[in-house]
């Protein structure tokens, strides 16, 4: 049932929108030709943010992931080596 | 691991150097700004009537003039891709070279982009005359904006590599803001000359 | 040389240092402040139209005191003023640039942004942007009258909007204000990228940088739209193009394309910084750990990529295809659930806290209050076959006030109460506080609850005498309340601004931390001096180890080294 009715509602939605136009005014104008191009451009502009910065974001985010493993390796590597240059360490960094 | 986040802080580091991490984002901002012009210029078009959508006194735009435009600004994104290498690999010279010729190929298309602004206005395209040449000259225009300062970049670039103190980061900057000028190009190119 | 040269000259002299010190700057901190205090004073400007406009709709046709008689022309270009004001010189200024700016290098424990230079021209360009919209209301047909959202025809051709040059001040204003909050963005961003204290990973970064890094991104990420379509609609103003005009082949509806994809994510871009804000002063009053601290900021990574999504239900009634609207009337109820799920998520954090009742708390709890209730009643609009009805009433214009007022004015006190000791080194007095607060949520729900009700009753937003239309008269008593409302709230804000003013300079002075607060600003003294930290902080845990079982105190400051090493931080917690 609950299928059924929604065969029908995505039947209604795709098949005959244009009778549902909501704007009342823009039916006198008649359906422009471009409805085509809105819906793709909004489809490209909606989706271009999430491919560009989830691009950049990502490889910003494996590569300050390779440095942090990297760094972690260097560290317990001299942390086994010099467990007295603790101290030191800190200082350094001031 | 607790152990030595106690005995050994990490150091302050960075990823991506801060100038090209900068710039990656602002190219991305560019990027939008040239879909929005992009997707201004479908959606004008579709909806114009077939008679709007043309240059006054039967112009066309010259689409196989531009193509040799295209091949020379393409070949100027190549060439870098050569500065870049040898850079890596140390050859200033060398580099100075490509980097050069980069820079001229570059200059080169803007100022070909202009001769054929300066044949259309002459015919009488202008921006008021029709919507397509008003889209035409605003599209192409503001890359040509773009090449203009992303050629000023590596001629910049080019002259503080010549007397060897060229920082890697200005390069990288420079050389990201380049590749967007030219990989936006072709987008442009066949969306608006056809 | 004559002493009177020479005094003149160390007069000449003084005057550069005061240029340098406070105009010229690159300090982060003087950064913050100028766009703070640029922000408060263009709030001024927008308060007062608001009261004008007000006054116009409950008394209509009489003089407005400190105005005159309101005629139409000015009625609009005092709407525009307040719309565009509010959002773009007001809300944006102080919750991402003055915090972010103040914020994001002493929280991350850094001396300065990664760019400061860079950071001096984004204030310049706002500054000039700010001057130049308040040069357009001294030109020959006063500020624009187009109302903020600038659709054309209306602000395309000077033969509607009555305003040739304030409409094209206009533009230029918000354009480069763009571009100044462009380049903001870029130094936010790297700045948290690169220069986190060490120690600090990506999940020990305080909610308010990751909202405000993340409002940056999406700002960024929306931008270029909108100037592509500023710059076109600038040029059919004063060149003569047609992109906008129907006779050349044009297309109007087009702008609302651009503008709204845009307008909306500009709603997330203000709403994250303001939900850090609260989540910052609700954790400290609480003195509980922050409930779920990595679903807030996937929740928010999740709300900032679906505000791309959202955008078209602003063009349910401009004729666009229906399938779109249902498209977009599905993403725009699923944006609900993220932003409900952190609303409970800080009232979690809440739960079982031994929670102090100071001013900045107050105003965090006051955020979530009437944050719901704009965010309820934004699900009416939301939905496509609803919103054919509500669409352009005062119902539209009271919910985004409910997002807007808790967003620009609520988030915002609760950040300034909060942090004004780190910023001035003083306490501001609490009493005085806790009356300009409940002064002014009282007041504005008196203003906005009629309004929601004219609303549904049919008032069209767009009117200037409601006199003229005798089937909405019964409402006009529910009109002077929202005027009234306004005026209460109006008059409590004088204290808020005596009250800063005067902490500033007489209040107690304030310890490095008088919250006893986590986060890394707190490490510094107040006010922070140039360079931030005496020494630079290193980073041993996340930012909200509040009432740690097994530790005197309940706070645990992120840069404070674990007494035993052998118990480190990972394991208490």
């Amino acid at each position: 049932m609950v299928f059924r009715t929604l065969v029908v509602a995505l039947a209604l939605l795709f098949a005959a929108p244009a009778s549902a136009l909501a704007c009342p005014v823009c039916g006198l104008a008649g359906p422009g030709n471009n409805g085509w191009a809105y819906l793709a451009m909004t489809l490209m502009l909606s989706a271009l943010p999430v491919g560009i910065l989830g691009g950049v974001l990502f490889w910003v985010y494996r590569r300050t992931k390779e440095a942090e493993e990297a760094a972690e390796a260097e560290q317990s590597r001299r942390a086994s080596a010099a467990p007295t240059r603790r101290q030191a360490g800190v200082e350094a960094v001031r | 691991m607790p152990m030595a986040l106690v005995g050994e802080p990490p150091k302050r580091r960075a990823a991506v150097p801060s100038g090209v991490l900068g710039m990656l984002l602002f190219v991305a901002a560019e990027v939008m700004f040239f879909a929005g012009l992009i997707s201004a210029f479908t959606i004008t078009r579709a909806g114009a009537p077939p008679l709007a959508w043309s240059l006054p006194g039967g112009v066309v735009l010259p689409a196989v003039e531009t193509a040799f435009n295209s091949i020379v600004l393409m070949m100027s994104g190549v060439v870098l891709v050569v500065a870049h290498w040898r850079l890596r690999r140390g050859e200033d010279a060398k580099a100075a070279r490509a980097l050069l010729a980069a820079t001229i190929l570059g200059a080169a298309f803007v100022l070909l982009q202009g001769r054929e602004w300066w044949g259309l206005l002459s015919r009488g395209v202008t921006m008021q005359t029709s919507t397509l040449g008003a889209f035409f000259y605003l599209i192409v225009g503001t890359h040509a904006l773009h090449a203009a300062c992303a050629i000023v970049g590596l001629g910049v670039a080019w002259w503080r590599l010549r007397r060897g103190a060229l920082p890697a980061g200005f390069f990288y900057t420079a050389e990201t803001f380049w590749y967007f000028v030219v990989a936006i190009w072709p987008v442009i190119y066949f969306r608006v000359y056809f | 040389m004559s002493a009177h040269a020479a005094s003149h000259a160390e007069h000449g002299h003084h005057e550069q240092g005061f240029v340098r010190k406070y105009l010229l700057s690159t300090d982060h901190k003087v950064i913050g402040l100028q766009y703070l205090f640029t922000g408060m004073l263009m709030a001024l400007i927008g308060g007062f139209t608001v009261y004008v406009f007000r006054m116009q709709l409950a008394f209509p046709g009489e003089e407005v005191p400190l105005w005159g008689r309101v005629t139409a022309a000015q009625y609009n270009a005092l709407v525009t003023t307040h719309g565009s004001v509010m959002i773009f010189w007001v809300a944006m200024p102080v919750l991402i640039a003055a915090f972010g700016n103040f914020l994001i290098p002493l929280m991350l424990g850094c001396d300065d942004m990664v760019f400061p230079r860079l950071n001096r021209l984004s204030y310049q360009l706002f500054l000039l942007s700010a001057l130049i919209l308040i040069a357009s209301f001294f030109v020959p047909g006063g500020p624009f009258g187009g109302a903020w959202t600038a659709y054309p025809p209306l602000s395309a051709d000077p033969a509607y909007n009555a305003t040739p040059w304030g409409a094209t001040l206009w533009l230029i204003a918000v354009a480069l204000e763009f571009v100044a909050f462009l380049l903001g963005g870029i130094n936010f961003i790297t700045t948290a990228m690169n220069s986190r204290a060490p120690g600090m990973k990506m999940f020990d970064v305080p909610i308010v940088i990751w909202m405000i890094v993340l409002a940056s991104l999406v700002f960024m990420a929306s931008v270029g739209p909108l100037i592509a379509g500023a710059i076109m609609l600038l040029f059919d103003q004063r060149f003569g193009t047609g992109f906008f005009n129907p006779a050349t082949g044009g297309d109007p509806v087009l702008w609302q394309h651009l503008f709204w994809f845009f307008g909306h994510p500009e709603v997330y871009v203000v709403l994250l910084p303001a939900l850090g804000i609260v989540a910052e002063v609700m954790t400290t009053f609480s003195r509980k750990k922050l409930f779920a601290y990595r679903t807030v900021i996937f929740t928010a990574i999740a709300t900032s990529i679906i505000s791309f999504f959202v955008w078209a239900h602003h063009q349910f009634v401009a004729g666009i295809d229906p399938r779109m609207a249902g498209l977009f009337t599905v993403t725009t109820l699923i944006i609900s659930v993220p932003i409900a799920e952190m609303m409970f998520i800080y009232i979690a954090t809440l739960y079982g806290g031994s929670i102090r009742f100071t001013t900045p708390m107050l105003w965090a709890l006051a955020f979530i209050a009437e944050f719901l209730i704009g965010g309820v009643t934004g699900i009416y609009l939301g939905a496509a076959g609803s919103d054919v009805y509500f669409h352009d009433t005062y119902f539209v214009l009271a919910h985004f006030h409910y997002t807007f007022f808790p967003i620009a004015f609520i988030a915002t006190f609760a950040g300034l109460t909060y942090w004004f000791p780190k910023m001035f080194g003083r306490m501001m007095d609490e009493r005085l506080g806790k009356i300009h607060f409940w002064g002014t949520i009282i007041a504005f729900n008196v203003i906005f609850i009629p309004l929601f009700l004219t609303g549904a009753g049919g008032d069209h937003r767009r009117i200037f005498d409601y006199s003229l239309f005798p089937e909405l008269a019964g409402l006009q008593g529910l009109r002077v309340l929202a005027t009234i409302g306004l005026l209460v709230l109006i008059a409590f804000q004088p204290i808020f601004i005596y009250n800063f003013i005067n902490s500033m300079f007489r209040g107690k002075v304030a310890g490095a931390n008088p919250w006893r607060a986590n986060t890394l600003e707190w490490a510094a003294p107040s006010p922070p001096p140039h360079g931030n930290f005496p020494e630079m902080p290193v980073v041993y845990r996340g930012p909200y180890e509040y009432s740690v079982e097994g530790r005197d105190e309940d706070y645990w400051p992120q840069h404070v080294p674990p007494d035993d090493p052998k118990r480190p931080a990972e394991q208490v917690a």
